[in-house]
């Protein structure tokens, strides 16, 4: 092949919708683990092009796909007349196959603004069909530590999303705002896929996980007499329509997610938790963006005991409400938060991109949310009597799609007696921020 | 010998520095948090429980009993019962009988302080073999374990967790034991300090109506808690019962403080 000269797509895109093209043979190169049947799967509509265009087109998608579901690291499809025939075409996928085990340490920093190091290692495609499996340990530099071993298998076919997961995992964490320690260890497996045409994102999720909190010395009662173990069984589903160009900073389109949560066939945790996440962005003149959040959160006890401390509703920190301590809204007894039975919050922002376009941005806010008691009688009321209002400036750095930082002066503007007000400069950092 | 509390020394002087500030308080809205007696507790923990109260009702202090199926994790400490009162927690027999004799409430005014402290030792001595007897019995005699103890220290958790919990307890029991050099003993072994402490106290008796005399002390409570536990609760062993109805005057006893703060 190395005496044939290939051009750019774009050369010919769009410019042969009436060259038909009978596709004569699908050839891969490089290959050494994955299965025949599996790239079957992913090239069969290839063969239903009926001209060059579209051909050229699929072909394209068809090697996005094989790395996207990670049966590749690299594809690069390259399109060839065929020797004998000539409307003939044959499809030449120059692949790399993942390596055989990936392994590494790294640093970085949690959603909670923690600094950890933590080691991984993982194996790609393991039967030749786009299994994975990673694990990961991580230590973070206040001594907790946490494993993680989770194997995922795509479902392939043509333009397919779909996935099933398996987990493992065991975590030890601080809850600052609880002022307690929790150790989790957990089994999870999920779902995720597409409805609707594949214009709906769609995940289930079923957990087991077996929780331990331990109060500190420093906790209000109302905690240490949630202390020991409990277990949880619940059953997440979660429907989602996003068009955002990118999640991590969005510049327009829109998110619409619902989820439910339902815990009570087995274990002690036993309610139902509601939530909705709506999120909007648009471009403005002079390069601005609009964008705004919501997000509305309710939770309903099912059994006789009232829902545990860690079910609950919990709001405040650079990530949503920003200017009040993380997760501290609502009610507290002494220096803990108890967290609630419903949560209301609303960002709106106004980003301007800087330098570099892409990463860095000017930022503006104004968020707004509350949290009722988990005993309120009318929770909207209560949402509405305790409402906290809090508005800042700064710069927001994006990293890829991968990570994002914030850095605002923040200035709680309307509070309740009793809340940790975070006044001045203050970073956030984490991946998910209204 | 000094009693040989699991509390670990730091967490003394905390409690210690807690008591010292917060002793003036009001004995007010009293509560003693307990497993549930019923289906759940120990005998060591029944035990424990019962002679709380049984000191508490014997110097006329209100409080109320609250069961909860964690206690152990309440606990700051892990010991139990718990006594709280307003913000300040109290756990264990010793430091509650501390913490109310620091608020001026006392069983021994009728005695002298050397007296005092003899008894002090001698609850002390009491109450740390019987402990390790009953731990023993409860979690090496393998018999109680699978019969009794898996069942009840799992009772108030779900599968699977009923079933993993006790085990890394029973774990974490014999180790303990195994430091105190109690792990290794055998069944006769251990009925032979059974004999030992039951002859001691019932010596001490006599014809008394207590071990003091003819008033109820802190030591009377903690025995009662133990001795009713002994006498009323069911094990697949009866050695320990057995050994004690050797002992009439240990039997009166009990019965006798039971119709006295129990059955008014």
């Amino acid at each position: 092949m190395s005496e044939k000269t290939f051009h750019k797509a774009t050369k010919i895109l769009e410019k042969a919708p009436d060259v038909p093209s009978i596709v004569e043979a699908v050839q891969f190169h490089g290959i050494r683990i994955t299965k025949n049947d599996a790239l079957l799967k992913e090239i069969s509509e290839l063969y239903r092009s009926r001209n060059l265009d579209e051909l050229v087109h699929n072909s394209h998608l068809a090697s996005r796909h094989l790395q996207e579901v990670g049966l590749m690291d690299n594809a690069v499809a390259l399109i060839d007349t065929a020797p004998n025939s000539k409307q003939g075409y044959v499809v030449n996928f120059l692949v790399k196959e993942p390596k055989s085990f990936t392994a590494g340490v790294k640093a970085g920093v949690s959603t909670n603004g923690d600094a950890d190091v933590s080691l991984n290692a993982g194996k790609q495609s393991i039967g030749g069909r786009g299994e994975s499996v990673s694990t990961t340990y991580t230590y973070t530099v206040k001594g907790d530590h946490c494993f993680n071993v989770s194997a995922i298998k795509p479902f392939l076919g043509w333009q397919k999303y779909s996935n099933i997961s398996a987990s493992l995992y065991r975590s030890l964490a601080y809850l600052p705002w609880n002022q307690s320690n929790v150790d989790e260890n957990a089994a999870i497996l999920a779902y995720n896929g597409q409805l609707w045409n594949r214009r709906l994102l769609h995940s289930v999720k079923l957990n087991a996980i077996w929780r331990t909190l331990r109060a500190t010395n420093d906790a209000a009662f109302s905690v240490r007499e949630q202390a020991g173990h409990t277990l949880k069984f619940s059953l997440e589903n979660s429907i989602a329509a996003d068009t955002r160009d990118r999640p991590i900073l969005a510049t327009k389109g829109i998110l619409a997610r619902v989820a439910q949560e339902y815990a009570g066939i087995f274990g002690d945790a036993s309610f139902v938790k509601h939530t909705l996440d709506l999120q909007a962005a648009a471009p403005l003149p002079f390069k601005f963006i609009l964008a705004a959040s919501l997000q509305a959160k309710s939770l309903k006890g099912l059994g006789e005991r009232e829902v545990h401390i860690l079910d609950r509703c919990y709001l405040g920190g650079q990530q949503d409400l920003r200017g009040f301590g993380l997760n501290t809204i609502g009610v507290k007894a002494d220096q803990s938060c108890l967290g609630g039975g419903a949560a209301l919050a609303g960002v709106v922002h106004l980003y301007r991109p800087l330098f570099p376009p892409q990463m860095l941005y000017a930022h503006a806010f104004l968020a707004t949310g509350s949290v009722a008691s988990i005993h309120a009688k009318n929770p909207i009321q209560q949402l509405q009597d305790t409402q906290r209002v809090s508005a800042g400036v700064g710069l927001t750095f994006v990293f890829k799609n991968i990570f994002r930082l914030e850095l605002n002066y923040t200035h709680p503007l309307k509070y309740v007696f009793g809340d940790s007000i975070h006044r001045g400069f203050h970073i956030g950092a984490g991946v998910h921020f209204m | 010998m000094i009693a040989q509390m699991s509390g670990a020394g730091v967490i003394t002087q905390l409690v210690t520095d807690a008591l010292s500030m917060n002793a003036q308080q009001d004995w007010e809205d009293v509560s003693l948090f307990t497993p549930y007696l019923n289906d759940q507790a120990l005998i060591n923990e029944y035990a424990d429980c019962l002679a709380v109260q049984t000191f508490l009702r014997m110097t006329s202090l209100p409080f109320n009993v609250r069961q909860r199926p964690n206690v152990e994790f309440i606990s700051p400490d892990g010991i139990i019962p718990l006594l709280r009162i307003n913000k300040t927690l109290i756990t264990g027999f010793h430091q509650i009988v501390d913490f109310v004799h620091k608020k001026g409430v006392t069983l021994t005014s009728h005695l002298s302080e050397i007296q005092v402290a003899d008894m002090r030792a001698n609850i002390s001595m009491i109450d740390s073999l019987l402990t390790n007897i009953e731990l023993y019995i409860l979690w090496k005699h393998d018999e109680t374990y699978q019969k009794v103890t898996k069942d009840r220290y799992g009772s108030v958790y779900h599968w699977p967790l009923s079933t993993i919990l006790p085990i890394l307890k029973r774990r974490s029991v014999l180790s303990e034991l195994s430091d105190k050099d109690w792990e290794a003993k055998s069944l006769d072994e251990i009925g032979e300090q059974a004999e030992k402490v039951f002859r001691t106290v019932s010596v001490q008796l006599g014809t008394n109506k207590y071990l003091t005399g003819e008033l109820p002390t802190e030591a009377d409570a903690l025995l009662f808690g133990h001795l009713y536990t002994l006498i009323t609760v069911r094990l697949p062993l009866t050695n320990l019962t057995n050994i004690l109805k050797k002992y009439p005057n240990l039997i009166e006893f009990t019965k006798r403080v039971e119709q006295a703060y129990f059955k008014q």
